[in-house]
């Protein structure tokens, strides 16, 4: 058996974090799984377990300067069924698995179980979203590229919870989410492609591309988005090969049950060049 | 003279538990409990092929709230289980038979070694990890083509193909060499996992008369058999009763929980349950055979078949099970319902150290319909001609030959399914996408319904009216979900002319019900509906008469409608049923009747050349889909199905069109995704969360067309639909991909992975 708790403020809820390290659980929909025994029996939790639905600090969408934050307990169907959020996210959240789960899986909980796999992870590298972290003794925010260091592994501290995910605002003009799995609903994704990018004057202002289950963490290379950004799209034509190239060395994907290394990088590497040299530069004026 | 005039046979009736299906009412077998019940659960190997060196369950036993543990020494046999389920006579092969627990060696991932019972199902899976055991690896075999080689580790005895039959018709080389085309192929079919939402499950218990009473989800009430042979105790002390099933697709039709149960409760004299977890039917169970198919066809130019060869090899497993008879029906269907004159089929089905495999809906005929229809689009193609005209002219007629030399019994009418499943697709689709490209195809399949002739078939029903004018019927066959027990209400209360709600029917109760066999090979209709027709007709004979005499008129006039009997020529001579009842019940006439119908009869097989008939009848029909492929990543999404078959004649029309809609769910899984993957014998995709299976998203709003030949041998002219309903789906897709992409699919199933490399190999040639 296992201890849980049901915190009546997001303060109760920290403290009883820093003094027993409870989980927090908000949908379950990954941790039941995660410590489950066998399929009948009680799962077997290592910590105590902390309710945290009822919070209603981590409740909200709400609009912040610069972007959107949503609370660590709203469902996916929540942020499917709210304007601001933006479309690439939406587009994530409606190929992970299916109503059902949506209606009380969390995109918080996608992210602290960090599979590479995880389809709303894909797209919030590509939203540049980052996380905010609440200890007793204060906050922090991160990237998400940077809270995420490994398959299923994250930078939270003991006495930390994840409160709320920070998308920034969403200028971009144009985007590509694509998911490849082997059914359509209820499907671990074999690999993802998140981008966006903000296109005016012929001018690459803003790229971001996510490849997602194509290496331990979801790829994105800040390094390459900076080589293409500020550039016109006849620069950026010209160097696109290479650009690939560069791509295609931080893609390492691994056979598994769900899929092959090859196809992976091959598709993975075929969604990458269409949305570069299909969408990006097809843009007017390319 | 039979009845013509129908008000219950041939409508959409609702049945008796499809809203509580819906609505989560039904108690299935899990469900039941009873005071002092004790928990189940079984020890399974953790290797694919070795000894076991040393086992030691002391410390389970010691195990507070432990109230027994069991091994192969307590099984009083534990060899004698045939493998040859609900059956009268042994046939086949039977060298590989599966003990009830693994004695020194274990041959795949998952037998059963140590059966426990326990208080909780938590202290019953805590005993189990109490179980020490230390095996000695040995070298195992996972390919059936490298056990067939004479230096292969053998699972068995000193041979591991465990069944060989063939087909040999005139003279196959001569007519391939007067073909003017020739198509060669070789196919591979999937592991297919039955994956039914209701587990194997069950209550075991011994009554205060000594007798094991087992309440279970199965297929077969006949398994009291096998479970009084492991204990060496009369059949009359082991009762079976089954429950409303929740799927079984042949998952449910070999020995699944009863003998742990009854094995348990036996040694405690206390009530046990268990059920098996997801993971435990994944690895535990047995799956749908995979095969490797070599097909070489031959037609003239003008589109005749001239000649077909075929090898089809089929992975067993490590125990026969009912392999010798899925390759059985491999073998006779390998040709396709088409007339060729020139046929040599040889089929092995050999063992491995993989997961065992035997029954699973289609029975070896999906696998031969994904080779002969592809070899017939891919004739098409080579002859450029339409593949609708190319099968017309090759399809069997009534009367026509088989290549086991049987005559065909009934009308084929896929002359017509043909062509309605095409019209039926509609106009074509347009492209979702740039990347994407639109297909179709289609197949047409035959399917037996019925046991094979010389297994001696029979089934018994009973029917008897009430003293108000309301019936029962018993007979023993579970309700697999296809609506088996409202197949046999439907007749009962037709020909009795009683309202559908008035007759009940008791099932699966092994020591009430007269035996009807299995709920198996698409037979329950066939066998027990016409054991249903023949007792009812037997009361309704009596209750004519018996009117005939009250109304002073002859009995051949009266018919029974909505419990009044009337003459059909004078309009007011009638009775109420009820007062006819009565009359009889006051001359002690029974108005009750058991029946039994026999399928056809034929000798034994005695060679591995099949030269005689083997089943009573073929249900025919076609499949079409269109096909979405996203060349980008070569992910297949089906966006129209149509499936046309003729069922005889449909004794409820909603619940044919759901087995039609069911079995093509079941085959476009098998075409597209679904695959129980093993490394060295080892599964990899244990639960259903790597193990996919479509979801109402990947199925298309199905399109089934019902035809009515009324030409079966079963209850009214009808033939079986449950099996005949998957065949045709898989061929189907494979058609529609190659008219998307022009890319041949020989391998099963269709995944992204595989179309995107043959895409690949394509562009590169």
């Amino acid at each position: 058996m296992v201890d849980s708790y049901r915190p009546l403020s997001l303060k109760e809820a920290l403290d009883l974090r820093a003094d027993t390290g409870a989980m927090p659980f908000a949908g379950g929909t990954d941790l039941m799984v995660r410590y489950r025994y066998e399929s009948g029996a009680i799962p077997d939790y290592p910590r105590p377990v902390m309710f945290v639905n009822q919070l209603d600090d981590l409740r909200k969408i709400r609009r912040i300067d610069h972007g959107l934050s949503i609370g660590a307990a709203v469902t996916m169907t929540e942020v499917l069924d709210h304007d601001d959020v933006p479309e690439i996210l939406k587009e994530a959240l409606l190929t992970i698995a299916a109503p059902g789960l949506r209606n009380t899986a969390t995109i918080a909980g996608n992210i602290c179980n960090a599979s590479p796999a995880g389809d709303s992870i894909c797209a919030l590298y590509a939203l540049d979203a980052g996380v905010k972290l609440q200890s007793p003794g204060g906050e922090r925010i991160e990237p998400i590229y940077q809270f995420i260091t490994g398959p299923g592994k994250i930078d939270l501290h003991a006495d930390e919870i994840l409160t709320e995910i920070i998308i920034p605002e969403d200028h971009s003009t144009i985007h590509l989410f694509k998911k490849v799995g082997t059914r359509r609903a209820n499907a671990l994704s074999k690999l993802t492609l998140s981008a966006v990018a903000r296109i005016s004057d012929s001018r690459i202002d803003e790229i971001r591309i996510a490849i997602g289950a194509v290496a331990p963490t979801v790829v994105r290379s800040l390094e390459l988005e900076k080589r293409m950004e500020g550039r016109s799209l006849k620069e950026v034509a010209l160097e696109a090969e290479d650009i690939l190239r560069d791509y295609d060395a931080l893609v390492q994907p691994i056979d598994d049950q769900r899929s092959t290394a090859v196809y992976r990088k091959r598709v993975a590497m075929n969604l990458v060049r269409h949305f570069l040299l299909g969408v990006v530069l097809q843009q007017k004026g390319a | 003279m039979e009845k013509q005039n129908f008000n219950i046979i041939g409508t959409r009736a609702d049945g008796c538990d499809e809203k509580d299906k819906v609505l989560g009412n039904v108690v299935y077998a899990e469900d039941y409990i009873m005071p002092d019940t004790l928990y189940c659960k079984v020890f399974r190997s953790a290797k694919a092929s070795a000894m076991i060196k040393k086992l030691n369950i002391d410390k389970a036993k010691a195990l507070d709230g432990v109230s027994c543990v069991l091994t192969h020494e307590d099984v009083p046999n534990n060899e004698s289980a045939k493998n040859v389920v609900g059956q009268t006579t042994e046939v086949g092969l039977l060298e590989a038979k599966q003990r009830i627990l693994a004695t020194d060696r274990v041959r795949y991932y998952g037998e059963p070694i140590v059966v426990v019972a326990a208080e909780t199902p938590e202290l019953a899976r805590d005993a189990l990890e109490l179980i020490e055991i230390e095996y000695e690896e040995l070298p195992g075999v996972f390919d059936p083509e490298e056990a067939m080689k004479p230096d292969a580790p053998k699972i068995h005895g000193d041979n591991n193909v465990i069944a060989n039959w063939a087909l040999r018709k005139g003279d196959v080389e001569k007519a391939f060499a007067e073909s003017d085309v020739v198509v060669e192929a070789e196919y591979r079919t999937p592991r297919q996992e039955h994956a039914h939402m209701e587990p194997e499950s069950g209550l075991a218990w011994v009554d205060d008369m000594g007798v094991i009473n087992i309440r279970y989800s199965t297929q077969v009430v006949e398994h009291y058999r096998d479970v009084a042979a492991v204990l060496g105790i009369p059949e009359s002390r082991v009762r079976t009763i089954g429950t409303i099933i929740g799927g079984g697709f042949g998952g449910k039709e070999d020995l699944t929980v009863e003998v742990f149960l009854a094995l348990c409760s036996w040694n405690t004299k206390r009530p046990v349950k268990m059920a098996f977890s997801r993971e435990e039917m994944g690895f535990g169970r047995q799956k749908r055979h995979p095969y490797v198919l070599r097909y070489k066809t031959g037609a003239t130019k003008d589109g005749k078949l001239t000649a077909m060869q075929a090898e089809l090899i089929s992975d067993s497993g490590a125990y026969v099970m009912l392999s010798p008879w899925v390759l059985l029906y491999s073998t006779v269907h390998s040709t396709g319902p088409y007339f060729i004159p020139n046929v040599k089929v040889d089929a092995y089905s050999v063992l491995t150290n993989n997961i065992m495999t035997s029954a699973f809906r289609g029975f070896g005929g999906m696998q031969v319909a994904f080779a002969y229809e592809s070899q017939m689009d891919a004739l098409a193609i080579k002859l450029n001609m339409d593949p609708v005209e190319l099968r017309k002219k090759n399809f069997f007629k009534r009367g026509d030959e088989t290549a086991n030399f049987q005559s065909i019994p009934s009308e084929v009418m896929l002359d017509e399914a043909v062509e309605k499943a095409v019209e039926a697709l509609g106009p074509k689709s347009e492209p979702s996408g740039k990347n994407m490209r639109v297909g179709r195809g289609f197949a047409c399949s035959w399917q037996s319904y019925g046991r094979m002739t010389y297994l001696h078939d029979t089934a018994s029903s009973w029917v008897g009216l009430e003293m108000d004018g309301s019936a029962v019927v018993r007979c023993g066959i579970p309700d697999l979900g296809g609506g088996q027990r409202e197949s046999i209400r439907a007749i009962a209360a037709e020909l009795l002319g009683i309202p559908l709600d008035e007759v009940h029917v008791i099932s699966t109760d092994s020591q009430v019900t007269p035996l009807a066999g299995t709920v198996t090979a698409t037979r329950a209709l066939f066998m027990s509906g016409n054991a249903t027709k023949l007792a009812a007709e037997n009361v309704r004979e009596v209750i004519l008469e018996k009117a005939a005499d009250m109304l002073e008129t002859a009995a051949e006039d009266l018919d029974i409608e909505n419990k009044m009997v009337y003459s059909s020529r004078q309009t007011d001579k009638k009775v109420e049923l009820v007062k006819v009842i009565r009359r009889c019940a006051a001359e002690g006439i029974s108005i009750q009747s058991l029946d039994t119908y026999k399928a056809a009869f034929t000798d034994e097989i005695k060679t591995n050349v099949i030269k005689d008939p083997v089943y009573n009848d073929w249900t025919f029909g076609t499949q079409a889909v269109e096909v979405e492929v996203d060349t980008e990543t070569g992910k297949v999404n089906v966006l129209k199905h149509v499936s046309v078959q003729d069922v005889g004649r449909a004794i409820n029309i909603k619940r044919t069109e759901g087995q039609m809609e069911g079995g093509a769910a079941q085959g476009l899984g098998f075409a597209l995704m679904e695959d129980y993957l093993e490394v060295d014998g080892v599964p990899i995709t244990w639960n259903l969360t790597e193990y996919l299976v479509p979801t109402s998203k990947d199925i298309p709003d199905s399109n089934s067309i019902i035809l009515e030949s009324r030409s079966g041998k079963g209850p009214f002219g009808a033939k079986g639909i449950g099996e005949p309903s998957i065949t045709a789906a898989a061929p189907a897709v494979a058609n529609a991909i190659r008219d998307a992409v022009g890319i041949k699919v020989l391998h099963l199933p269709a995944t992204p992975e595989r179309v995107f490399w043959e895409l690949q190999k394509k562009h590169q040639s």
